[in-house]
């Protein structure tokens, strides 16, 4: 290691990097040794990288060195400790039930934090996003906010028409009424046929900007851009 | 003409014995019954003992042939051999009887009532002297012998056949040569016969009664004269000597009924059985030969071995050595006969054996080594591999030559990169910002470019940056990008203008402590591990509330939204988010609307590149070219395929 420490590693670190760069681009020829090696190297790295990152930003700082420093007073620090033990009962099948305390532990407080954030961060914000104005007057000198706030209104309840399966008649205002949300949830399903699309041209967009990067990458290893 | 009951030779008519083997063809008193050898009348038409008739019926113009003497051998069973032997060994001791002045008239014609009849009649055997007690059954059918005297004539018109004596006195004399079941016939025989008082007296006074009672009863009692005209007209009335030669079942001419003949009687004789008629639809003939093999008769005889050290009748070893008179203890013929010998019987088409050595071959055979085809590996197809490299062509000569393609990076700046701009400018120097960098490796190349702009842009105005991630990757790429961003302005150092706090754990947990309590004094910097309270950019930071400004750089939209909605219900501060182009659809209504949680959001290398225009960053510039000739040539390729697929006739 102490030699190590006066060489620059940066280089290397680089040259490896294009190497398993064209090893993952070998999978355009279909599955291979090498696309399998890099997909190995990478999973091997990430989870020794993590399983050493998360002792030293978390065993040591939180729970070792307290406990070091004043066991008595940190003794509820083995609470968490004697959960994440548990944890590892449901390796096997005779003792796994040991491991449902702590599963469900993470479980509530997972739902509970999901449960209270959704409702005041997102349920309680997109109706109040959804509810606009359509008079023109509020517009004044925005006609585009006015196009919004229609096309807003008129995907939104086409979308809840859509899904609205009971017939509400077959005479007179029944059927007027069942005309237009069928109508109605016609255009809905269109609004969502477009959405779907712009969610995979994103998608698209954003595998594509993946690819111009490495390529970046590899052509400024290659000292192609000056840089 | 007179067949012999003993060989079935046909004797003139009158004739006393056989000419063929000296066989008495008829009694001094009546005519030998030719199936059980019973004596009867002169004149019976029917046996009294077994019901066979004794006056031959014959066809005027068949005769019926008479038997080989050979033939006559093997019809007469051994038991009615031996029955014959005995009657004419009785009626040898009868004539010997006859000549010691025993007639046989001296036996009473008739018994007295049953009335008087003792229940237990009393014999005393004169040999022994001692008083014998017939059994019961014998009692039996001694009173209803006694009690039918109505039924059988009162007396016989003739005298007694000579035999019929002999066969009572016989039973003294012959009872160790008799078998037992032969003495008990010939008890019920007298039995029955006898219409005599119960015999008081010795044995022999027994042989005064008439073994026959029927034939005290002429079958004609008005003699000839009272003969049926149908039979006068079969032929001329058979002499009273004449013997009825034992004939077959069907006697012809003659209706006798069927029930009323015994029915060993009708077994014996074959009488009524229906001609051997093949099964139907299954001729004699037509039965397979390998069925024929297996009839127990056709298979061939077990080989009797006697068991070892058995000689004769004892065994020469063993603890039953030197035991005489000793049977064999196994018996050879319980002994299945060897497979071998059955299959060898056992004849098949030549087609089967050909078959069935093909089916062995098959069998015994072993399976070749077939190769098993591997997987191969999925055709990469042409069509594939060219739009691959095209891309990738296009791709690198954009990067190669910039702004030389046709293509103009110019365009308006969206409003959610604006908004996010002007949250940043509005920043004033030693504003605390939260950036939190919830991306990894895998998705760098998307997202650095934009987390690139922003830290920049964050630097730029002075803002001390404390840097978080909830990804375990998320702190060194922060910490890669933080570093290039301090060293592009110039005069910004770690831990006086920037700082890494490193991984918060715990997913939304993670995020609502950070929240709750961001500055915990147990928490510990990525780069030093060093305390919060040694690290001069955060001093004198409490709580959230200290916080200006809270960026959000993920390349998931959950992520962002996770941050989003904790940071909604803890702390009123503004925040910007920086996502990747697949989360832009998800987390841009949070930006829009009255009650939106985002001041700007900048998305993609193409927000990147707005964003890198407004601050002054040619490096998204770059990419964003690409990127738009990359996704021009992708348009390109679709619209192909899609033309392609719509014109070509689908496959049937």
């Amino acid at each position: 290691m102490e030699l190590l420490k006066g060489l620059d590693l940066t280089a290397v670190q680089v040259w490896v990097a294009f190497v398993l760069t064209l090893m993952v681009f070998s999978y355009i020829f279909g599955d291979n040794p090498l696309f399998r090696l890099a997909e190995h190297i990478f999973v091997g790295t990430a989870a020794g990288y993590v399983t050493v990152l998360v002792y030293h930003t978390i065993f040591r700082p939180r729970l070792l060195e307290p406990l070091a420093q004043d066991p008595a007073g940190r003794v509820y620090l083995l609470v968490p400790v004697l959960l994440g033990l548990l944890l590892l009962a449901k390796g096997k099948r005779s003792t796994s039930w040991m491991g449902n305390i702590s599963m469900a532990w993470l479980f509530g407080v997972g739902a509970a934090l999901a449960l209270g954030g959704a409702l005041l961060g997102t349920l309680a914000s997109q109706l109040r996003s959804s509810w606009v104005s359509l008079n023109p007057a509020d517009y004044a000198g925005h006609p585009m906010g006015l196009i919004n706030a229609l096309l807003l209104a008129l995907g939104t309840i086409g979308v809840l028409l859509y899904f609205y399966y009971t017939e509400p008649g077959v005479k007179g205002a029944g059927r007027l009424l069942a005309g237009i949300r069928k109508g109605w949830g016609r255009l809905g399903r269109w609004f969502m046929l477009v959405t779907f699309g712009a969610l995979f041209a994103s998608a698209i967009i954003a595998r594509f900007t993946l690819l111009v990067d490495r390529l970046h990458f590899l052509l400024q290893t290659l000292g192609l851009l000056g840089g | 003409m007179i067949y012999c009951p003993n060989c079935g030779t046909a004797n003139r008519d009158g004739s006393k014995f056989c000419n063929e083997c000296g066989y008495r063809l008829t009694g001094a008193e009546g005519v030998l019954c030719p199936i059980c050898g019973a004596q009867n009348r002169v004149g019976s038409v029917f046996c009294t003992q077994c019901g066979s008739r004794l006056i031959p019926v014959e066809a005027p113009a068949e005769p019926p042939a008479p038997p080989t003497p050979a033939a006559g051998e093997e019809a007469v069973p051994d038991w009615l051999a031996k029955l014959r032997e005995a009657a004419q060994r009785e009626v040898s001791i009868g004539e010997e009887a006859e000549a010691l002045g025993q007639p046989e008239e001296e036996a009473p014609p008739a018994g007295p009532p049953a009335e008087e009849l003792p229940q237990a009649p009393v014999f005393v055997i004169e040999e022994g002297g001692a008083e014998w007690a017939p059994p019961d059954w014998l009692s039996e059918l001694r009173a209803r012998a006694v009690g039918e005297p109505e039924q059988a004539p009162a007396a016989p018109s003739e005298p007694l056949s000579e035999a019929s004596a002999p066969l009572v006195f016989a039973e003294e004399e012959a009872v160790s040569e008799v078998p037992d079941w032969l003495q008990r016939l010939r008890a019920e025989i007298s039995a029955e016969e006898a219409p005599a008082p119960p015999p008081t007296g010795p044995l022999d006074a027994e042989a005064a009664v008439p073994a026959f009672p029927e034939e005290a009863a002429p079958v004609f009692p008005g003699g000839l004269e009272e003969i049926p005209d149908w039979l006068k007209e079969l032929g001329p009335p058979p002499s009273e000597q004449e013997v009825i030669p034992p004939g077959p079942g069907v006697i012809p001419g003659v209706a006798v009924e069927e029930e009323e003949l015994p029915a060993w009687l009708r077994e014996a004789t074959g009488f009524g059985e229906a001609p051997e008629v093949p099964a139907e639809g299954v001729p004699a003939g037509e039965i397979p030969e390998w069925i024929m093999a297996l009839r127990p008769g056709a298979q061939e005889p077990t080989i009797e071995v006697p068991p070892e050290g058995y000689e004769g009748d004892s065994y020469s070893e063993g603890i039953l050595a030197d035991v005489q008179g000793l049977l064999p203890i196994e018996l050879p013929v319980a002994k299945p006969p060897a497979p071998e010998e059955t299959g060898s019987l056992l004849e098949s088409v030549p087609a089967e054996d050909e078959a069935v050595q093909i089916f062995r071959q098959v069998i015994e055979s072993k399976p070749p080594a077939r190769r098993v085809p591997k997987p191969s590996r999925p055709r990469i197809g042409r069509v594939r591999l060219l739009g691959a490299l095209v891309l990738i062509g296009v791709i690198c000569l954009s990067l190669l030559s910039p702004g030389q393609w046709f293509i103009s990076t110019a365009r308006a700046v969206p409003d959610p990169v604006n908004a996010a701009y002007e949250a940043v400018e509005e920043l004033a120097p030693g504003d605390a910002v939260v950036v939190a960098f919830d991306f990894d490796p895998a998705s760098a190349g998307e997202m650095t470019p934009l987390a690139q702009v922003l830290t920049e842009h964050l630097m730029t105005r002075g803002a001390r940056v404390i840097a978080v991630s909830t990804l375990p990757a998320g702190p060194q790429v922060a910490q890669d990008i933080l570093d290039q961003a301090a060293a592009a302005r110039g005069g910004k150092s770690y831990g006086t203008d920037y700082v890494n706090l490193g991984y918060l754990p715990g997913r939304e947990a993670g995020m609502r402590d950070f929240l709750l309590n961001p500055f915990n004094a147990e928490r510990r910097d990525f780069v030093g591990g060093r305390p919060i309270a040694e690290i001069p950019v955060l001093q004198r930071l409490q709580s959230i509330q200290d916080v200006k400004l809270l960026v959000i750089i993920g390349a998931s939209a959950q992520d962002v939204r996770w941050w989003m909605e904790q940071a909604a219900g803890l702390a009123r501060v503004p925040m910007v988010a920086g996502i990747s182009a697949a989360a832009e659809p998800y987390i841009l209504p949070y930006y829009q609307g009255e009650g939106r949680l985002l001041q700007g959001v900048v998305a993609g290398v193409l927000g990147a590149g707005d964003y890198g225009a407004l601050i002054g960053s040619p490096e998204p510039a770059a990419r964003l070219e690409a990127l738009q000739w990359a996704l021009l040539v992708a348009l390109i390729a679709m619209l192909i395929v899609a033309a392609v697929s719509v014109f070509t006739p689908a496959r049937t």
